[in-house]
C-alpha cells in the first residue's frame, strides 16, 4: 500500500504583489470555470503520476480583523501564497516531480513572493517552505492516482460489457462479464507493497495510543492525583472561556456570496479553503494541538474506509497550523455543493467540527468543546463563509468522480478479480451496470 | 452586553389572525385560482393598495374566496422598505432566484431552463408582487380577478396572470399529487431531534419565521427597533425588538411546463405498450399512478400520519433501490430518512453509529430529511389529457404552478432542488438527475439523462430520458404576516 501525503508550501507574497498574483492565477484557469485549472495550460500536472490534486491560493485572511475582540497584542501576519495538495508517497518526492514538470509555472507564481529570485534553486526552496499538516484525512488510504485511473477505465469496460450478456444464472453471467472484459486486457497494476518504515509507523499509530493509555491508567496511578486536579482546573478555565469569549457574527453579503459561488459547482467536487485565528493563550493552543492530534489519529486508524466520522463526501482534508500556532488553515475537497457540505458538518460530525473550530475566534458557543456550536446552524454557516477563501487555482487528477464512484470502482475491480457468491455476484453485476 | 438566547423549546403557534391562510391550507375547497405577478409602478399607490387589502388569514376559517399577498426583495425595495431592514432578510431571498448564473447552475436552471428564456423572472421582468387569488367557481374567480386588477392598476403593472386548473388532486402526467406533505407541529408538542425514525412532523419554524426550527433555533429575519414599529409582534429571541418576519414565510414560485405527450410517448416507446408504460412511469415516480405506495416497501407507522394513508412507508431496507429506484422522483424529493442511517439499540450502538463506525458510507449518503422539507401549495394548469391517450392525442398546454413555503430558501428549496433533484451524483448514483424534472444537460462533461433500476439477480434496467419539464418563470417571495404587511404598507 502506498500512503498518501499532504504538501503545503507557504510563501509570503511581496508588498504590492497580491493583485498581480491574483491576475496571474486567474490566467491559469478556464475563463468559464473560475478557479479551475485550464487543462490546456496544465497538461504537465497530469504527467505527475502521483499527484491527486493541487491548489494555489492567496491566503488573504478575511477574519484577521476579528482579532480585535481579544485585547492582546497581535503581531502582523503576512499574506501567503499557499501551494498545497495531496500526493502518493512522500511530499518531498512530489515537490521534486512538481519542480521538474511544472517548474516554469511555479517560478511564475513564486516571482510574486518574498525571497524568491529567478536563480533560486526551486526544489530546495519548495522543501524549505513546506509545512506539515497538524491533521489530515484521506478518503481512500492507499488508493493511488494510477489505481483511480485504472479502475475508472476498468469500470467503463465492465459497464459497457453488461449490455451484451446472455441470460444465464448470476454467477455464470458474472463469469461471462469477466471473460468479456479480460479479453480487452485492462491494465491493472498490483497494489504496491507497504514500505517497511510506513508499516512500522502504521503499527505504532494503531497500537501506540492504546498502549500508552493503558500504561497511563495502570502503571502510574500516583500521577493521577496530580493530573486530575490539573485537568479539572483546565476544564474549568475552558468552560469559563466558552461562556464568555466574544462572538463574531458577520452576516453574509449577497454580493460576496455571489462572488464565491462563481468558483463553485463546476465539477461534482469542490475545493474548500479556510483560514482563521486561534483564540489567544497557551491553553487554547494546547487544546488545538491536542484536538488536531486526536483527529489525525482517528482519521488514520478508525476512519480508513471512505468516510471521516459519518461524512463520506470528503476526498481529502487537512489542518495546517501556521504563524507559531496563531492561525489554522483548513482545506478539503468535497463532493456536492457548499450548502450540503455545511449540512454534513452540522448534522453528521458536529462534535468533531466543534472541537476543532471552537478554539477559533468568534465561533458559535460550544459546551465542553464538542456540543452545541455548529448546531446554531445559521451562525455556524456565517462563520464558515466568513473564514472561507476563494480557491483561485485548483487542479485534480480525476475530475467528475465522487468518493462514492471511486469506492464503487474499487468494488467493481474486487469482483472482477475474485470469485463471488450468488448474492455478491448479483450485487456486483448490478453495480457494474449502474 | 447580555447575549440573547439562541436555542428554544417548541412553542405553540396561536396568532392565527396574523398568518396568511396559505401556511395552514392549500384552499382545497376553492377549486379555482390565479396567480397575478406585478411590478411596482407607483410606490405610494402601491402602499395604499397594500394598506387597504387584507389577505385571508388562518383565523378566517372556511372562506368562499381568498387573496394571498407575497413580495419579492426588489418589490419590498420599490415599495420603500428601508435598505437596512431589507438587508436582514435571507441572502438568497435578497439575491433572488435569477440573475446569478452560479445560482442557476446550482438549481439546474440552464439550457432550456435558462432564466433568460423565461416569460418573467429576471431583469426588466423581475417580479415585485405575487397576488394569489382563490375562489369556488370560475365566474367568482373572474370577478375577484377583475376587481383585484382594477385595484392594483394605480400602483402596479401586471406582468403575468398565471392560470391554474383543477384536476381533482392529479398533476398533468396523470399521477395523484401533493400526497407527501410535512405535518407542521403547530401545537409545539414535538421536540425536534428526539425522533429516531423518519417523521412527517415538522417544527413550525421550518415554515414560519419567528418560531423555533428543526435546530431549535430561530431563522434570522428582520428585527426592528420596537419604537419604529409598534404594530409589529415582538421577537421571541429578543423581546425588546419588533419582528418583521414573524408569522411570515418565504415562498418559491416556479411555472413548470410539462410535456405530457412527450412523457407518455417516451414511456410507451421505451416499455412497448401502455400497461408497461404505466409501470415504467410508476417506477420513475416511485409510486402508483393513483398514489398507492409500492407494496413491497411494507407499511410502518410514521409519526404525524394517519394509519393506512398513502404515506405510511419509508425506504429503510431498500438501500440499493431494488423496490423503489434510488433515483426515483419521490425518493429524491423526500428521502424519508432520519438523523442516523439505521435504527440503533442501546447507547453503544448509537455511539458507533454517531461516530460513523458502523454501517457503510453508502447507506449514510443522504442528508437527514427533516432539515429539508417544503410545504407545497402548488396547483396544476392547462388541460388534463388521460395517460391512455396522451401519447397520441394532440399536445395540450399543461404544467404546474409550483409553490412552496419554508423559512430558509437555501436550506430547503435550494437544497432539495440542488443537492437532491438536480444532483447527478445523488446518493452515490452517476449520470442520473430527477427523472421527471431533470434538464438533461450534461454536468462536468458527463450525461445526466439516465435512469436505472436494479432488478433481481443483478439485472439493471437502463433508460435514457428526454426532457419532460421546462421552467418558464419563477421567483422568490416573502409571504408576510398581516401586521408585517401593514408595516410595509406604511412605507
Amino acid at each position: 500500500m502506498t500512503p498518501q501525503a499532504d504538501f503545503c508550501v507557504l510563501a509570503s507574497i511581496a508588498a504590492g504583489q497580491i493583485e498581480p498574483l491574483r491576475a496571474a492565477l486567474a490566467r491559469c484557469c478556464e475563463p468559464l470555470r473560475p478557479g479551475h485549472a485550464d487543462p490546456a495550460q496544465h497538461l504537465k500536472l497530469a504527467q505527475i503520476p502521483t499527484l491527486h490534486n493541487i491548489r494555489a491560493v492567496i491566503m488573504e485572511d478575511p477574519s484577521l480583523g476579528d482579532r480585535a475582540v481579544h485585547p492582546v497584542v497581535w503581531p502582523d501576519e503576512p499574506v501567503y501564497l499557499a501551494i498545497l495538495g495531496c500526493c502518493d508517497g512522500p511530499a518531498e518526492a512530489l515537490l521534486r516531480d512538481l519542480a521538474a514538470h511544472s517548474g516554469d509555472w511555479l517560478r511564475v507564481l513564486l516571482a510574486y513572493c518574498e525571497g524568491f529570485a529567478p536563480d533560486t534553486d526551486l526544489v530546495s526552496w519548495l522543501i524549505a517552505h513546506q509545512r506539515g499538516s497538524a491533521a489530515s484525512y484521506v478518503n481512500g488510504p492507499g488508493r493511488t492516482v494510477a489505481q483511480v485511473h485504472e479502475e475508472a477505465a476498468l469500470a467503463a469496460l465492465l459497464k459497457a460489457g453488461c449490455a451484451g450478456l446472455a441470460s444465464a444464472p448470476v454467477r455464470a453471467r458474472a463469469a461471462q462479464l469477466r471473460a468479456l472484459v479480460a479479453a480487452q486486457r485492462p491494465t491493472l497494476c498490483t497494489i504496491a507493497p507497504t514500505p517497511p518504515d510506513v508499516a512500522i509507523r502504521t503499527l505504532f499509530k494503531h497500537l501506540g495510543v492504546p498502549a500508552a493509555l493503558l500504561v497511563f491508567v495502570a502503571v502510574l496511578p500516583a500521577l493521577w492525583w496530580l493530573l486530575l486536579p490539573a485537568l479539572a482546573i483546565a476544564a474549568w478555565i475552558i468552560r469559563h472561556h466558552e461562556k464568555t469569549d466574544p462572538l463574531v457574527v458577520v452576516l453574509p453579503d449577497p454580493a460576496d456570496i455571489a462572488e464565491r459561488s462563481r468558483y463553485e459547482d463546476h465539477d461534482c467536487t469542490n475545493p474548500f479553503t479556510a483560514i482563521g485565528s486561534v483564540k489567544p493563550g497557551w491553553l487554547r493552543l494546547a487544546v488545538v494541538r491536542l484536538v488536531l492530534w486526536v483527529i489525525d489519529w482517528g482519521a488514520f486508524t478508525l476512519f480508513r474506509s471512505n468516510r471521516l466520522g459519518r461524512v463520506g463526501t470528503i476526498h481529502f482534508a487537512r489542518w495546517v497550523l501556521i504563524d507559531q500556532g496563531r492561525r489554522v488553515i483548513f482545506t478539503s475537497e468535497y463532493d456536492g455543493f457548499a450548502e450540503a457540505y455545511m449540512d454534513d458538518f452540522i448534522n453528521k460530525v458536529s462534535f468533531g467540527l466543534n472541537a476543532s473550530f471552537t478554539n477559533g475566534i468568534g465561533y458559535p458557543r460550544t459546551r465542553w468543546l464538542a456540543f452545541e456550536g455548529s448546531t446554531d446552524e445559521q451562525r455556524f454557516k456565517y462563520f464558515m463563509r466568513h473564514h472561507q477563501i476563494v480557491t483561485q487555482f485548483w487542479w485534480r487528477a480525476y475530475p467528475g468522480l465522487t468518493t462514492f464512484e471511486l469506492a464503487r470502482h474499487s468494488r467493481m475491480r474486487h469482483g472482477y478479480e475474485n470469485q463471488l457468491s450468488d448474492v455478491e455476484a448479483a450485487r456486483w453485476l448490478s453495480e457494474c451496470a449502474q | 452586553m447580555t447575549e440573547t438566547p439562541r436555542r428554544f423549546d417548541p412553542v405553540a403557534v396561536t396568532e392565527w389572525h396574523d398568518i396568511q391562510a396559505l401556511a395552514k391550507t392549500g384552499f382545497g375547497t376553492l377549486g379555482e385560482a390565479v396567480f397575478i405577478v406585478a411590478q411596482v409602478r407607483d410606490a405610494a399607490a402601491g402602499r395604499v393598495w397594500l394598506a387597504t387589502t387584507r389577505p385571508t388569514a388562518v383565523a378566517d376559517g372556511k372562506v368562499s374566496e381568498a387573496i394571498q399577498i407575497a413580495l419579492s426583495a426588489p418589490g419590498l425595495a420599490a415599495l420603500g422598505l428601508d435598505g437596512k431592514v431589507l438587508a436582514q432578510f435571507g441572502s438568497e431571498f435578497r439575491a433572488g432566484m435569477t440573475g446569478d448564473v452560479s445560482r442557476s447552475r446550482r438549481l439546474g436552471d440552464i439550457g432550456t431552463n435558462d432564466p433568460a428564456l423565461w416569460r418573467w423572472g429576471q431583469g426588466d421582468a423581475a417580479p415585485h408582487l405575487l397576488v394569489m387569488l382563490y375562489a369556488e367557481t370560475a365566474s367568482t374567480l373572474a370577478a375577484l380577478r377583475h376587481t383585484t386588477e382594477m385595484a392594483l392598476a394605480p400602483g402596479f403593472t401586471v406582468l403575468a396572470a398565471e392560470t391554474s386548473a383543477n384536476f381533482g388532486g392529479r398533476e398533468p402526467f396523470g399521477f395523484a399529487d401533493g400526497i407527501a406533505q410535512p405535518i407542521v407541529d403547530w401545537a409545539g408538542k414535538r421536540k425536534p431531534g428526539s425522533d429516531a425514525a423518519y417523521t412527517h412532523l415538522l417544527a413550525s419554524g421550518e415554515v414560519l419565521l419567528g418560531y423555533p426550527n428543526e435546530y431549535n433555533c430561530l431563522t434570522d429575519r428582520p428585527l426592528l427597533d420596537a419604537a419604529v414599529a409598534p404594530g409589529l409582534p415582538r421577537a421571541l429571541d429578543d423581546p425588546e425588538r419588533a419582528d418583521l418576519g414573524r408569522n411570515g414565510s418565504y415562498l418559491v414560485y416556479r411555472r413548470l411546463a410539462q410535456d405530457v405527450r412527450g412523457f407518455w410517448a417516451w414511456a410507451e416507446a421505451a416499455a412497448g405498450n401502455f400497461e408497461a408504460a404505466v409501470a415504467l412511469a410508476e417506477a420513475i415516480v416511485g409510486r402508483g399512478i393513483t398514489g398507492q405506495p409500492v407494496a413491497a416497501l411494507g407499511t410502518r407507522d410514521i409519526p404525524g400520519g394517519l394509519p393506512h394513508d398513502l404515506n405510511d412507508f419509508s425506504f429503510v431496507g431498500d438501500d440499493f433501490g431494488q423496490i423503489v429506484a434510488v433515483g426515483a422522483h419521490i425518493r429524491r424529493a423526500n428521502p424519508r430518512n432520519a438523523d442516523l442511517p439505521r435504527a440503533t439499540t442501546g447507547w453503544f450502538d448509537k455511539l458507533l453509529a454517531t461516530l460513523g463506525l458502523s454501517g457503510t458510507p453508502l447507506e449514510d449518503a443522504v442528508s437527514s430529511t427533516r432539515f429539508h422539507r417544503l410545504l407545497r401549495r402548488g396547483r396544476p394548469y392547462g388541460t388534463l389529457v388521460e395517460p391512455a391517450t396522451a401519447a397520441t392525442a394532440s399536445a395540450q398546454e399543461a404544467g404546474l404552478n409550483f409553490i412552496a413555503l419554508q423559512a430558509s430558501l437555501s436550506r430547503q428549496f435550494e437544497f432539495v432542488q440542488g443537492a437532491w433533484l438536480r444532483n447527478p451524483k445523488f446518493a452515490g448514483l452517476s449520470g442520473e438527475a430527477d427523472p421527471l424534472l431533470g434538464n438533461r444537460c450534461p454536468f462536468a462533461g458527463a450525461p445526466t439523462d439516465g435512469f436505472t433500476q436494479p432488478g433481481a439477480d443483478g439485472e439493471r434496467e437502463r433508460y435514457t430520458l428526454p426532457q419532460f419539464v421546462k421552467v418558464e418563470a419563477g421567483g422568490y417571495f416573502f409571504l408576510p404576516g398581516l401586521r408585517a404587511l401593514q408595516f410595509i404598507a406604511g412605507g
